[in-house]
């Protein structure tokens, strides 16, 4: 097992430190980097670990959000989200991609790996509710699907619903204001109207109304997990309130804490200089996993004394 | 009393003990509900029935020596106890986690072979948060890793398509970012940098470094929008609830393509559309401005950015529309300083004046705030003064 290579750079003749690792775990540590700082940096230090960031399994799962060095092109982020796809060898589960996602590269991913099962995007500014549709639909097998502050309209969410049966969990999110203006309940209804199989729900600053949020409620008979955070025209009081603290098993109000929120939850019509909101600090990708989420999981006591996220 | 109820006063019956040969041969004896937090050691208790005794010790992995099994052995004595709070194991475990890069790899291993998963998940979280940002040298030293890969695949796999016109598009916005940054750098080691407005610097510093999601949206949105006019998204447009944003795409579109075309035609070399050179640097087209004036250019405009929409999100409130930054062609240049410098400070000065009562003229709802215009008039005099 301990290998001992005679190259200058080795510290007094000391063997590698990472040598006490085997290859999966050293798949699962890189994996936590993200698929950028994998690509960029992690398969250009040695051997071993460039055959681990090439094994298929390495690309599964991936995430791309971290643009935090801007040294790279945008082109270059697009090839290497292309070169991540190829990589995953038809694998490919689940995808994240923040920022770089045009409609070339969506339909290409879809067009290799028909097969996944959740796809996030955020800040996608560079591809359309008619070409997101487009792509979705692609994807039948698609359990998972978060778009966030990218275009998505309601009746592209109708088209989805009607052609992604499995769906389980919806994420659609956007900037949240504190006075709407305009009510809408476009997303809502094409919810209820398509998705009854969802059991986990994010309308993260949607602006739909008591009509919308009992529609979904009547449609959606195993939603377990609502997140109406910065919805500020519903009303949650009353009758609507009682339904859905009943039948929901976690459920965020609109004014409920935005700090566990990965983006960035500033409401458009608010006084930036005020301290309303909470701006956390820089938050590296290896520490997005929610930390208290796993801390649940070593306690068996149910310690509610400090203010947990809930487990989902 | 019977034989066997006087075994059970025995003391050593009240706590029983697990007996447990790390890799390197040392016996340890363990407190029962401390090791058996291991699945793996679980196991070997219950499937196997080792450990009860000192002569059937479990043996423990070839990767548990006794310093990585006292390690976890801590852990496990701390995370056994049932009534911690979560904001109590999670401060334990940073402090745990707190040492040197070898000790962290051999703990990962050792709790990976005892099957201790939640060990495993905050060492190797420890350890990717100490790779990440990193470059592969630097990760090479610290975890003296060898240097083997041949200079090809240390480059790969970076390759530039420029066939799609809206990626050079987005390339040269982002070139123009980096060179920035580089030329931050430099000025600040020459004498001129104390002119510079520090403000703006940070501004831009933050702008471009570490874009967490977390940070302002509003600065991130001035460049978005910028970005996202250029592009073409190339549909149709339906009702939408993406704040209009996107019906102005199509329209803008011309107009941001036009506003980078002459953007880059102040550099005279350069024309969109013209297929470049194939893998020739976007910093190329740039280098025919002073650096330093560039600079300024762009942060002038960033600014004029952030100040508009900020502008537009206190006074309007709801609506929110794309900055429209087209500088059209009837420009005036005024020359009044006689060298090269200031010829180009000149034009750059206009276009940016035109700028904001051109889109007075297409009828925006922009609360143009003349002090604004003075004070960067005045800001930006005084920097000329200094060249």
């Amino acid at each position: 097992m301990a290998s001992s290579y005679c190259t200058p750079v080795m510290n007094q003749g000391d063997n590698p430190n990472w040598a006490e690792l085997p290859p999966e775990l050293t798949s699962s540590i890189l994996h936590r980097l993200g698929a950028i700082e994998i690509l960029y940096s992690a398969q250009k230090v040695c051997r071993s670990w460039r055959r681990v960031c090439k094994d298929p399994s390495m690309w599964r799962k991936i995430e791309m959000r971290n643009h935090v060095h801007m040294i790279l092109s945008f082109g270059d982020l697009v090839n290497m989200c292309r070169h991540a796809v190829d990589l995953s060898q038809g694998g490919l589960v689940e995808i994240e991609i923040w920022h770089i996602a045009t409609y070339d590269l969506l339909k290409y991913m879809a067009h290799s790996c028909s097969k996944l099962r959740s796809l996030k995007l955020a800040m996608c500014y560079q591809i359309g509710s008619e070409g997101l549709t487009e792509v979705i639909v692609k994807l039948p097998l698609l359990e998972v699907l978060e778009v966030s502050y990218c275009s998505l309209s309601g009746e592209s969410l109708k088209v989805i619903g009607q052609s992604c049966q499995n769906l389980k969990s919806l994420g659609k999110n956007c900037e949240g204001y504190k006075s709407p203006r305009n009510e809408s309940d476009g997303v809502a209804l094409a919810i209820a109207e398509t998705m009854p199989g969802l059991t986990r729900l994010q309308l993260f600053g949607d602006r739909l109304t008591d009509v919308g949020l009992n529609a979904i409620l009547d449609s959606c008979p195993n939603l377990e997990y609502l997140d109406l955070r910065q919805c500020f025209i519903v009303n949650l009081v009353g009758d609507l309130e009682k339904r859905c603290s009943e039948r929901i098993k976690v459920l965020r109000r609109p004014n409920d804490s935005t700090h566990d929120y990965p983006f960035d939850a500033t409401l458009n019509d608010v006084d930036l200089s005020k301290d309303d909101y909470s701006y956390g600090g820089g938050v590296s990708d290896v520490d997005e996993m929610s930390e208290d989420e796993f801390y649940d999981d070593l306690s068996g006591a149910s310690d509610h004394s400090d203010f947990d996220p809930f487990d989902y | 009393m019977s034989e066997s109820d006087l075994d059970m006063m025995k003391p050593e019956t009240m706590q029983s003990y697990i007996w447990l040969q790390t890799s390197d041969g040392s016996l340890q004896q363990v407190e029962q509900e401390v090791a058996m937090f291991c699945p793996m050691i679980c196991q070997e208790v219950i499937h196997k029935g080792l450990g009860s005794s000192e002569s059937h010790p479990i043996s423990l992995p070839q990767r548990v020596n006794t310093a990585m099994f006292s390690l976890v052995l801590d852990y496990c004595r701390f995370h056994q106890v049932p009534g911690r709070s979560n904001k109590e194991r999670k401060s334990y475990d940073e402090k745990f986690m707190r040492m040197d890069t070898k000790r962290l790899c051999e703990l990962t291993s050792a709790a990976d072979s005892l099957q201790l998963k939640t060990l495993v998940d905050i060492t190797s979280r420890a350890l990717a948060r100490i790779i990440e940002g990193k470059t592969p040298e630097e990760i090479r030293d610290i975890f003296h890793l060898p240097d083997d890969l041949t200079e090809e695949e240390k480059l790969e796999p970076l390759k530039n398509t420029m066939d799609d016109p809206r990626i050079r598009l987005l390339n040269r916005l982002y070139a123009k970012k980096r060179k920035e940054l580089k030329e931050r750098e430099r000025l600040k080691n020459v004498e001129m940098g104390e002119h510079v407005d520090e403000r703006s610097v940070d501004d831009l510093l933050t702008f471009i470094n570490g874009r967490d999601p977390k940070m302002s949206k509003g600065k991130k949105k001035s460049k978005k929008k910028k970005d996202q006019k250029i592009d073409s998204s190339n549909d149709k447009e339906g009702p939408e609830d993406f704040h209009d944003k996107e019906s102005h795409d199509l329209h803008s579109k011309q107009q941001g393509v036009e506003e980078t075309g002459s953007r880059e035609r102040e550099v005279p070399e350069d024309d969109i559309f013209m297929p470049k050179v194939a893998g020739s640097e976007d910093g190329d087209i740039d280098d025919e401005i002073d650096p330093a004036m560039k600079e300024m250019l762009d942060r002038e405009v960033e600014d004029f950015a952030r100040r508009l929409n900020s502008n537009w999100v206190c006074s309007l409130g709801q609506e929110r529309r794309p900055v429209h930054f087209s500088i059209n062609s009837n420009r005036t240049t005024r020359q009044h300083i006689g060298n090269d410098i200031s010829f180009f400070g000149c034009i750059i000065f206009a276009s940016i004046v035109m700028l904001r009562w051109t889109d007075v003229g297409y009828g925006l709802d922009v609360k143009v705030n003349l002090q604004d215009t003075i004070d960067e008039l005045q800001w930006l005099t005084q920097f000329w003064l200094v060249i």
